[in-house]
């Protein structure tokens, strides 16, 4: 039992034979194959909104599986982290559609902004 | 998890759990499947936002098994990404299809009618 709260050496504790250690063995693989699929859609998106939108998900298929990895090395520090990938996430995804939408806001000036070029 | 025998809160986890993790797979099923961009954005939404709930819940429900966890600070924790998830997935997805469809991105070719194509100036 040691093992499984150091949190680091998990694989062969009496943790993995319970019920719950084998629904969370079967989610780790379940959003890894997920994980697989997004990052499919985001090498072949055709558009860059398909892109952004794979990688969104990817993001919240990464929520989970940190969900699940504290679930069973039974760490409760990772919920914090949870926390702040859920914001980045977010942040990067309405960062993403502001490039989409208008894609020289950032690198060049507009030409009908007023006051700020000269 | 020094118990083996299975008790209420084990079977309501992984009731949970597994429920969140059909939703997710089928989130990312359907980003894979579906045909345009419009309707890779209703799958992405919707289910994966119903699936990180239900994994939400159900770590919530392990981890609250640990000795001397303060279960305030994990519901605390949970709720708050909960509520986030229900508020950044809705808007973020409106935000990039508003883009997708500024930008020019097609519609699939068997869909009926564009109205926001027309309203456009």
């Amino acid at each position: 039992m040691n093992t499984a709260i150091a949190g680091l050496t998990v694989l062969g504790s009496t943790f993995t034979r319970s019920l719950v250690g084998y629904a969370v063995d079967l989610g780790l693989l379940v959003l890894a194959v997920g994980m697989l699929l997004c990052l499919y859609h985001l090498l072949k998106g055709p558009h860059m909104a398909d892109r952004a939108l794979a990688a969104d998900t990817l993001a919240i298929h990464l929520i989970g599986l940190v969900l699940l990895v504290s679930i069973r090395s039974q760490v409760l520090v990772f919920l914090d982290g949870i926390l702040v990938l859920s914001l980045l996430s977010f942040a990067g995804t309405v960062a993403a559609a502001q490039y989409i939408a208008r894609p020289h806001a950032i690198t060049k000036p507009q030409p009908d902004s007023e006051g700020l070029t000269p | 998890m020094t118990s083996t025998n299975t008790t209420f809160l084990d079977l309501a986890t992984v009731f949970f759990l597994l429920t969140g993790l059909f939703f997710m797979f089928v989130g990312a099923l359907g980003i894979v499947r579906l045909p345009d961009l419009y309707h890779r954005m209703h799958a992405a939404t919707k289910s994966v936002t119903l699936g990180i709930t239900g994994l939400l819940i159900a770590a919530a429900l392990a981890l609250s098994l640990i000795e001397g966890a303060s279960h305030t600070a994990i519901a605390t924790r949970v709720v708050l990404v909960i509520l986030f998830q229900f508020i950044a997935n809705p808007v973020g997805a409106h935000l990039l299809a508003k883009a997708a469809h500024q930008t020019g991105c097609q519609p699939w070719s068997g869909t009926l009618s564009d109205d926001f194509d027309k309203d456009r100036p």
